[in-house]
């Protein structure tokens, strides 16, 4: 894979603690990642490793203790712009349309009716869910509301997506499925993002999907090990990835066990 | 080290006995002493007269407290009863719904004039007859909210939790007091504290009864407060005003504050809560060789109450009796639904020819008056305390400082307020006409607020990331966002609101104080006057008027809209 020099996301000596009940836990400590252009990052670990919340640091939903957090040259103080999220569960409004949902980011913008319109067609048909603009998310199948999910998020063309286990609340046909035409979306180049990072728990997708798997383990969760997937993503089949795949979950069964000891 | 540490804990234990046992040898002296009141004697016609004196109050706030403890435990009979009539058998929810969802909004305090003799027949020559009528009078505040709440959490019982009951071969009996029961009551337990504002309106308005010609005060802060308002007394109703707080205050603090702890571990969720709700009282019983004790024997009667009263029924073979009653299900349900036909003809007959037809021709215009102030009342609360509900609920600290505040503020029932105003509108010489809205407003506004709070602070945290992430703002925040997301509760607030509204309007277009009256046209005016003269047929025609509006009003607008809320606003 080719990359650019140019980073979209800089994370430097980021450190996140909470205060519960007179006692403070840490829960990330150290965090250094950078993220460039045309790439995939993947955020791996078990869960409370704390992974969720750095994604939502970089979005800016949460702040963090100590550290920076650099999108696209600006340093991030709030939710920005030029950063999208797509949801585990969904988080679709019951009160809207799949076409309203879509468009929920559009007119947030503050763009004219007929760009809004536009847009969302466009992502409507890109996404694989034409015919189904008038229908609300209840009446979806889980695949469906993802879909959905992705449109929303990549209807405001931001440079950086996140994607906090996108397809884990799928079957693993549906959610495999989704994967892969997401995944050509981004090979042909028919989606504007630059860069994306994923939170996930499965090595297998981590590998199948992206550029660089990143393993955040400890308690305070820091990023421990990092490895490079050096085989272009078109290529990529359940055969030659086992070796990364074993590697990691090698690795990752360690550091947790070690943990526990 | 370990000796001193087990001597300090040694002596909380000690305090905290002495703390629960003196509050239960209280509360055991307040009850009989209470209890012997009630039973005194009563000649049919008059009771002594209300000491002005401060020192009676204490009793008299006690004689209130007993009314609202027996109205409690006999909704709480009701809502079991007739809760898990309506979850479980069609032919009877079909009536009950309808029949409770009326109830629950009909202006029950003009209807309790009708009760009287019913009452004073019951217990001749005893106060007990007139204590009868005040606790039906609570009882009507707050048991159809209550039995709704069981029906509703009833119905959406989780699927797994009742098919691992089934697995495990649990009897009927046990598997509603141990999952049914035990799954609706952190619900049931929030909506009986909701509730209890309505209860208190009605006790207060029922302790001034009229029977016949004369109008009886009985011994409690509802005929003090109302007694000051009729002489004129400002100190008089300060001092019941006061009384009435710390009332409220003792029975949170005594009672629901420590069952909403306790049933904190009922709650069905996923995530534990940071925060479990406190109570000293709790805490303290908790840890206390009395409370000790009286776990011990709470377990046992759970026992016996759970297995050995089965047995008890399988032994006498009463389910295989109810299994071959049940065989002629459609015979039952026909007879049911035949004998409610019947008594619904009967009952209209007889009421025909009660009803003094001559007002019919005024009647439509009073009732739009009256309907005009509810609906403007309504609205006002709805655009006034949206925005302020959203702002305190959207943060969870605001939420945890104004909460107790608002549920004390709640449960003063807005009539003691109305004198204040007939003081003020006597002063400026303001029209009655339009000051109705904001005297209805007091009582409406708390379910709306109460109700905007809640649906606020349940806000799924992804939903408030999303629209954080694209970064809404303004119109579209409201519109699109928070709005939308809080609706099914602003209805329910609505819907509960609506209630209390009619029955504010009966009280709030005829004003007292002292030996002026303020009055304006409308058929609250209307029913209150007659009830106040002894017009039984004229408050009659009065109230089904109200009734009848009130009909309407669920059929036409809140049941469409609360089915609307609920299949498009509904996170699931």
């Amino acid at each position: 894979m080719m990359k650019t020099s140019r980073s979209v996301l800089e994370i430097k000596n980021v450190a996140r603690s909470f205060r519960r009940e007179r006692q403070t836990l840490q829960v990330l400590e150290n965090i250094n990642l950078n993220v460039h252009e045309n790439e995939i990052v993947a955020l791996l670990g078990k869960s409370g490793s704390g992974k969720s919340t750095l994604l939502r640091i970089i979005a800016g939903l949460e702040a963090p203790t100590s550290g920076s957090v650099v999108c696209n040259d600006l340093p991030v103080t709030g939710p920005c712009p030029d950063v999208s999220m797509v949801f585990q569960s969904f988080a679709l409004f019951p009160w809207l349309t799949v076409a309203g949902n879509i468009a929920f980011g559009l007119q947030a913008l503050g763009l004219p009716v007929d760009e809004v319109k536009r847009r969302t067609v466009d992502m409507i048909d890109l996404i694989g869910l034409s015919g189904y603009a008038d229908a609300w998310p209840k009446e979806l199948s889980g695949g469906m509301r993802q879909r959905t999910g992705f449109a929303r998020a990549l209807a405001v063309e931001p440079e950086l997506l996140l994607l906090d286990e996108p397809f884990s609340a799928l079957d693993i046909y549906t959610g495999h499925k989704l994967r892969q035409e997401f995944i050509s979306l981004w090979e042909q180049r028919r989606i504007k993002t630059k860069a994306m990072v994923l939170v996930t728990h499965n090595v297998e997708e981590a590998v199948m999907l992206c550029d660089r798997v990143l393993l955040l383990t400890g308690a305070p969760g820091t990023i421990t090990d990092a490895f490079g997937i050096d085989i272009p993503a078109r290529e990529r089949n359940a055969e030659n990835i086992k070796p990364f795949v074993d590697v990691i979950t090698e690795t990752l069964n360690l550091k947790i066990a070690a943990a526990l000891a | 080290m370990q000796l001193t540490k087990n001597t300090s804990l040694w002596k909380k234990y000690v305090i905290n006995d002495v703390i629960v046992i003196s509050i239960a040898i209280l509360l055991a002296g307040g009850f009989f002493y209470g209890w012997q009141g009630m039973h005194s004697y009563f000649n049919g016609s008059s009771l002594p007269n209300l000491s002005v004196d401060y020192r009676q109050l204490p009793y008299y706030t006690l004689r209130t407290t007993m009314r609202l403890c027996i109205g409690l435990i006999y909704s709480m009979l009701f809502t079991l009863v007739f809760g898990v009539l309506a979850a479980r058998f069609a032919a009877m929810r079909r009536v009950i719904l309808p029949f409770v969802n009326f109830m629950e909004s009909v202006p029950l305090v003009g209807f309790l004039t009708f009760t009287t003799a019913f009452f004073l027949g019951l217990y001749p020559h005893s106060v007990m007859g007139l204590e009868g009528l005040a606790i039906f009078a609570v009882f009507t505040g707050q048991a159809w909210n209550m039995m709704l709440t069981l029906y509703q959490t009833l119905r959406v019982v989780p699927h797994e939790l009742t098919d691992v009951t089934v697995a495990f071969r649990c009897n009927p009996w046990q598997r509603f007091w141990r999952l049914g029961f035990l799954y609706s009551f952190p619900g049931l337990l929030w909506n009986t504290m909701v509730s209890q504002s309505a209860a208190w309106f009605a006790l207060i308005a029922s302790e001034m009864l009229t029977v016949g010609n004369h109008s009886i005060n009985l011994p409690g802060i509802g005929s003090w407060i109302g007694s000051a308002i009729d002489s004129g007394n400002v100190h008089a109703v300060l001092w019941g005003l006061l009384a009435l707080v710390i009332n409220i205050v003792l029975f949170d603090q005594l009672l629901f504050r420590p069952l909403v702890r306790y049933a904190s571990r009922f709650k069905y969720e996923d995530t534990c809560a940071s925060e479990k709700p406190g109570s000293w009282f709790y805490s303290c019983l908790v840890n206390s060789a009395t409370g000790h004790i009286l776990g011990k024997l709470c377990a046992s009667f759970a026992y016996f109450w759970l297995f050995t009263l089965p047995k008890v029924w399988y032994r006498l073979k009463l389910d295989r009796l109810f299994k071959a009653l049940s065989v002629l299900n459609w015979l039952w349900s026909g007879l049911w639904y035949l004998s409610v036909v019947v008594s619904c003809l009967y009952f209209g007959y007889r009421l025909w020819y009660y009803l003094p037809l001559q007002y019919l021709p005024q009647l439509p215009a009073w009732m739009g008056l009256t309907a005009a102030r509810v609906i403007a009342a309504m609205l006002l609360s709805i655009v006034i305390f949206t925005p302020l509900g959203v702002w305190i609920g959207l943060r969870p600290g605001l939420v945890r400082f104004f909460q107790p505040i608002i549920q004390i503020m709640a449960a003063i029932p807005s009539n003691v307020f109305y004198p204040v105003i007939a003081v003020i509108l006597l002063t400026w010489h303001q029209d009655l006409n339009a000051w109705t809205i904001p005297m209805i407003m007091l009582g409406t506004q708390w379910y709306v607020l109460f109700n905007v709070i809640a649906g606020a602070s349940v806000i799924p945290a992804q939903m408030t990331d999303v629209s954080r992430i694209f970064r809404v703002g303004g119109i579209m925040w409201w519109t699109k966002y928070i709005l939308p997301a809080i609706f099914p509760y602003l209805v329910t607030g609505i819907i509960s609101a609506a209630g209390g509204a009619w029955n504010a309007a009966i009280a709030a277009e005829v004003l007292n104080w002292g030996s002026t009256t303020l009055k304006t046209e409308g058929l609250g005016a209307f029913i209150s006057t007659t009830t106040d003269a002894g017009l039984n047929p004229e408050a009659a025609l009065g109230c089904l008027a109200m009734c009848f509006m009130v009909a309407l009003c669920i059929i036409f607008i809140w049941q469409p809209l609360y089915r609307y809320a609920e299949t498009r606003f509904r996170f699931d």
